[in-house]
């Protein structure tokens, strides 16, 4: 870069002056660059209000436009060389200024001196006829053009905004205002000087701007209150139709009993319906915890003691009858001689048949202890195993029943099963007839798979008939088996 | 100060004198005469294209009468030798009956030389002219013999006729400082030329310069100011001819195989300082670079098989690189 003459002569003069011009030109479009940016944020906001431009972001974006013209200006800061080139081009002087300006400040070695001062001295009087004001005037750059508009816009967004609100807001966008029926649901049925006003009146922050902030919030809280009036319109509804008493005494109560005593499993599976309740089925499980029915507890609470007593009776029996089997073989092995020699010989019949003969026998004998005790102990269990050729049950108790000994007490069983089960068959009817609006149950989308496969069993019908009356079928639900597979059956034909 | 201002004025008047000397002869022709004056103050040489009958000899002869200096002509044809241009050695037969080896100069020793469809002779004879367009000299056997300065070769070659022809090389076209297109003369033109050859009488051309005040010239022009921005321009301009990977020029990397040597700069920057003189001048400006782009620079590159199969010559894409390159005239409003 050329340096500085310390004798200008017009040349250095010309330039200079040009310099300052071009200077001041360009801090003036740099000032109207920022200038542009600030009025371009100033018009988001009239144009999206506060509510989507928040006064912190146009100041950065201010700010932003304020930096970036302060390094466009530093950045792009002319030499004065580089001013001369631009006055030959403006006034096509052929790069003479700028050949003078640049020859005349540098040293140039090898070159005649003679030759750089005539040509100092053309250019001279060339640079004597510019005018720098006329080169370099002052014309509307692309910025102040940009900024007159945008001024324009602003007070033309900001005219509309005073024209359709009656107290100035900068929060709602000026879409909404104008066209908030069809943009904004809120503003449906009000018009936009309300909605205004109403979002003023509801405090010092506005409600928008919370909104604005944290929208994702405030819908899962109305989706989470819509979800609580629901269900709690529909159960008032039920109740107040239907009337139904507390289901969950009902269920809940007799059913921890009746898990600990081992009975159906059907019955357990009622109960956990009702007390531990799938998310989907949380409904049904809160339905009986608001009722307060007096009827439906007595009832419950009757047939919660006839089961009691039911049980009860139907282990009593089952210990008299482990008691009697074991006796009856303890006879058997003391008539007999070892067990070795009856189990084999003979038929599970006649085992039960010898039971049943020898069971005072083998009460008294068991009462002596020792020896024979350990011994009928080991009867027993050889009994076992012939029960369970014949059988193919696995328990002992199981066993005893299926050898005919207790078929009484079985057939009481199942009896006092089929009883129960008709009692809560006849309530479940009762209520279901009952019952009225509606009940809404969730199920999980996701794909679910059984927990125990399925293996595919291809036998006789007739053996399937006997299999269902065995014991660990609940003699209730036998029917209901029953008439599943021959609907399956009859599908199948 | 006074005298290199009158020697500057001088300069600008007596290349006047010779203009208005060949105007006599030659109706228009005004790049072609610039031209040729301009190669002969830059010490190159320049190669005339065109078809036969536009006045390239008539314009080397009047040239060769306004300049006062030598003038030969040399028809190139296929069985044109070496010797029959630079010379030959001869015996010589005294009266004493004494012999010698004398060498016998050929037409090349001139101050100008028209070489007369170049393209006619075998490259042997064509490269044997480039050692004297190159070096100034003639070598005949183990002596070598200077061409005396002023050295202007104004070669010639006819672009229709192609056929037993052998085109220069490259290299021996990169030898030539100028490459002038050589254009039919326009109407009032050819009317003047009718005129001037139906008259009875010859014009007769004056002497405006000598051979010192052209070599003064050529000293005088080495001396106009060539300031750095626009020598840069001048570099971007040969630069902007390179198909070079890294090229920002797409056009080059698209239609230009071989761009333009660094001869091709030089002939820019030697080239814009006559016309600065010539023009009165004495500081070469970016405008002289656009104005010899084209004669300097269409000869030193060569375009690829696209540009061809595109109808592009090099002076639409050297056109077109020009108008790409603006010049580097600082920030703007």
């Amino acid at each position: 870069m050329p340096a500085s003459n310390p004798n200008p002569g017009p040349i250095e003069t010309l330039v200079r002056v040009c310099h300052a011009r071009v200077s001041g030109h360009r801090r003036t479009r740099e000032i109207y660059f920022a200038l542009a940016i600030a009025l371009g944020s100033v018009c988001l906001l009239f144009l999206l209000g506060t509510r989507y431009i928040p006064v912190v972001l146009m100041v950065l974006g201010a700010s932003l436009g304020v930096w970036m013209a302060v390094e466009r200006w530093r950045s792009g800061r002319p030499t004065a060389y580089e001013i001369a080139q631009q006055i030959d081009r403006r006034e096509g002087l052929s790069d003479e200024v700028a050949t003078a300006y640049y020859f005349r400040s540098v040293a140039h070695g090898g070159i005649a001196e003679r030759v750089v001062d005539l040509q100092y001295r053309h250019a001279a009087q060339a640079a004597n006829q510019i005018d720098p004001q006329s080169s370099f005037p002052k014309i509307a750059t692309r910025p102040q053009r940009t900024c007159v508009w945008l001024l324009a816009g602003a007070l033309l967004l900001f005219g509309l905004r005073a024209f359709v609100q009656t107290q100035l807001s900068f929060e709602p966008p000026l879409a909404v205002l104008l066209f908030g029926s069809f943009l904004d649901p809120r503003a449906g049925s009000a018009d936009s000087e309300h909605l205004a006003q109403a979002e003023i009146d509801e405090g010092s922050l506005p409600v928008a701007e919370l909104e604005s902030q944290e929208p994702d919030r405030k819908r899962e809280s109305e989706a989470e209150s819509v979800v609580e009036s629901l269900p709690e319109e529909r159960y008032e509804h039920t109740e107040e139709e239907a009337g139904l008493p507390e289901v969950e005494g009902l269920i809940t109560l007799p059913l921890e009993d009746m898990d600990a005593e081992g009975l159906p499993q059907e019955a357990s599976m009622l109960a956990n319906d009702s007390e531990d309740p799938t998310p989907g089925e949380q409904d049904l499980g809160d339905l009986p915890a608001e009722t307060d029915g007096t009827e439906w507890n007595e009832e419950a609470q009757s047939l919660l003691d006839k089961l009691k007593q039911a049980f009860s009776n139907m282990l009593e029996t089952l210990d008299m009858a482990s008691v009697e089997s074991a006796s009856s073989e303890y006879g058997e092995e003391q008539g007999s001689g070892t067990s070795e020699e009856a189990s084999p010989s003979g038929s599970p019949s006649e085992a039960g048949d010898a039971d049943q003969e020898a069971a005072a026998d083998a009460a008294s004998a068991t009462m002596e202890g020792g020896e024979p005790g350990e011994e009928a102990g080991e009867t027993a269990s050889a009994g076992d195993v012939s029960g369970e050729d014949s059988s193919g049950n696995q328990s002992s108790g199981e066993d005893a029943s299926a050898a005919g000994t207790s078929d009484g007490s079985k057939e009481f069983v199942e009896a006092e099963q089929l009883e129960v089960f008709g009692e809560l068959e006849n309530l479940y009817m009762e209520r279901a007839e009952k019952m009225k609006g509606e009940v809404t149950i969730e199920t999980r989308l996701a794909e679910q798979s059984a927990s125990v496969p399925y293996n595919q069993r291809l036998t006789r019908h007739a053996d399937t008939g006997s299999a269902i009356s065995r014991d660990e079928v609940p003699a209730a639900f036998r029917t209901y088996i029953k008439n599943y597979f021959e609907t399956l059956r009859g599908n199948a034909e | 100060m006074v005298s290199t201002e009158s020697i500057m004025q001088s300069a600008t008047g007596q290349i006047d004198r010779v203009r208005a000397e060949i105007r006599k002869v030659i109706v228009g022709q005004e790049a072609v005469v610039d031209g040729v004056l301009n190669a002969l103050l830059a010490g190159g040489h320049v190669l005339l294209e065109g078809v036969p009958g536009l006045g390239k000899t008539t314009l080397l002869r009047a040239l060769g009468q306004a300049l006062h200096l030598d003038y030969s002509r040399i028809q190139f044809t296929p069985d044109l030798m070496p010797a029959d241009i630079l010379g030959s050695i001869v015996m010589d037969s005294h009266e004493s009956g004494a012999k010698s080896l004398r060498f016998e100069r050929g037409p090349i020793f001139a101050h100008l030389l028209l070489a007369d469809e170049i393209n006619r002779a075998t490259p042997r004879t064509q490269s044997a002219l480039l050692e004297a367009m190159q070096e100034k000299t003639v070598t005949s056997g183990t002596e070598t013999h200077d061409l005396d300065e002023p050295f202007l070769v104004m070669a010639t070659q006819n672009p229709l006729e192609m056929e037993g022809t052998y085109p220069l090389p490259e290299a021996q076209l990169d030898r030539f400082l100028l490459k002038i297109l050589v254009e039919y003369p326009e109407r009032d033109e050819l009317t003047a030329i009718i005129d001037r050859t139906a008259a009875a009488t010859s014009p007769d051309i004056v002497t405006a310069l000598n051979r010192d005040q052209i070599l003064e010239l050529r000293a005088m022009a080495a001396k106009v100011l060539v300031a750095p921005h626009v020598r840069d321009f001048a570099i971007n301009v040969v630069l902007a001819t390179q198909p070079n990977p890294g090229s920002q020029n797409g056009l080059a990397r698209k239609y230009i195989r071989y761009g333009s040597s660094p001869r091709g700069a030089q002939a820019l920057v030697l080239c814009g300082r006559v016309r600065a003189l010539m023009q009165g001048r004495l500081h070469m400006s970016q405008d002289d670079v656009r104005e010899l782009a084209l004669p300097a620079l269409r000869h030193r590159i060569i375009l690829n098989f696209e540009a061809h199969a595109d109808g592009r010559t090099e002076d639409d894409i050297l056109s077109e690189i020009l108008s790409l390159l603006r010049p580097d005239s600082g920030p703007q409003d």
